[in-house]
């Protein structure tokens, strides 16, 4: 084995013949295989510059924490697989905030707490708390809007949730359907009757945790 | 020390045969103009919206206000919601509750 040796103490720099451009090891492709650079026991310090992770495509946003960032905002990771395989490519996150209404209200003492989502994927997860206050009678559907994502379209795209409280003889459950950014609210009934506004009642509040899947 | 909010559209997207237009913006708080948080907000914005009254059985078209929407907003309204997209949305809410 050939070796290159420093003599005494100092740095070993490796020039290109006009003393700026950096040196690549490599070996010929002929040997095949990965080549192997071996470091000595012990701790190894890398002494300024950006050390490249050999990806194209992706970057790192040097500064804040050194997270990978693609080139493409369409570019993703394959998960749990050796190779690309659509069904394991997660190519889609965010969380943030949305601004949740009530669709034809007439009163006016609804508040919405904390409406966060995120969304991993297809689905889309969203949270908030909804108090309301005393309001004159309302017949209209009890109907939440504002989702922060389509839902999917497709026949059978019908989803649905179930707070945390009943009225007075009944539970219900919350539903939103293809194409549709809003949730309409129904008595877990064989019937399955529609909420309004009344029957929702007043002074009450409910938190909900909601999934449901997008594009 | 000045405490300032901007909202910046991020991505609009057109979803789907009703043309949907979903959007992503960052809300930026800045101290005396210096950034110093970021917040993601999405919202979706479609033709109009309907509801009804179990009460009495009637339905009530809403027409959404864009008046106050950002003019490249605005312009992308004026292109996807055609009136065939306005009344195709519309007939498709309403049928929902069996109209």
């Amino acid at each position: 084995m050939a070796e290159l040796r420093v003599k005494g103490t100092g740095t070993l720099k490796l020039f290109e013949n006009d003393n700026t451009s950096s040196v690549t090891i490599a070996s010929p492709a002929s040997l095949g295989g990965d080549r192997t650079v071996t470091l000595p026991d012990g701790d190894v310090t890398l002494v300024a510059g950006t050390m490249s992770t050999g990806l194209t495509g992706w970057s790192t946003d040097s500064g804040t924490n050194d997270s990978l960032v693609p080139d493409s905002a369409s570019a993703g990771i394959y998960l749990g697989v050796a190779a690309a395989t659509a069904a394991n490519l997660l190519d889609d996150y965010e969380e943030g905030t949305w601004t949740p209404g009530l669709l034809a209200f007439s009163g006016s003492a609804e508040s919405f707490i904390d409406p966060r989502y995120t969304k991993i994927g297809r689905l889309v997860f969203i949270s908030f708390q909804l108090q309301i206050g005393t309001f004159p009678s309302d017949g209209s559907v009890f109907t939440i809007t504002g989702l922060p994502f389509t839902v999917l379209d497709g026949a059978g795209t019908t989803f649905g949730a179930v707070p945390f409280r009943s009225t007075g003889s009944s539970m219900f459950g919350l539903t939103a359907g293809g194409n549709n950014t809003r949730l309409e609210m129904y008595a877990l009934t064989s019937a399955g009757t529609q909420f309004n506004y009344n029957d929702y009642g007043q002074s009450e509040n409910m938190g909900v945790n909601f999934f449901y899947e997008a594009d | 020390m000045a405490i300032t909010k901007e909202i910046k559209i991020i991505k609009t997207e057109i979803v789907g045969d009703y043309k949907a237009i979903q959007i992503a913006e960052d809300i930026i708080y800045k101290e005396d103009g210096v950034e110093t948080h970021k917040v993601r907000h999405r919202r979706v914005l479609h033709p109009c919206l309907v509801s009804k009254n179990t009460d009495t059985g009637v339905l009530t078209t809403i027409q959404t206000d864009t008046s106050n929407e950002p003019q490249e907003i605005k312009d992308i309204i004026d292109v996807v919601w055609t009136d065939e997209v306005r009344t195709s949305w519309e007939t498709f809410l309403r049928n929902q509750y069996g109209e």
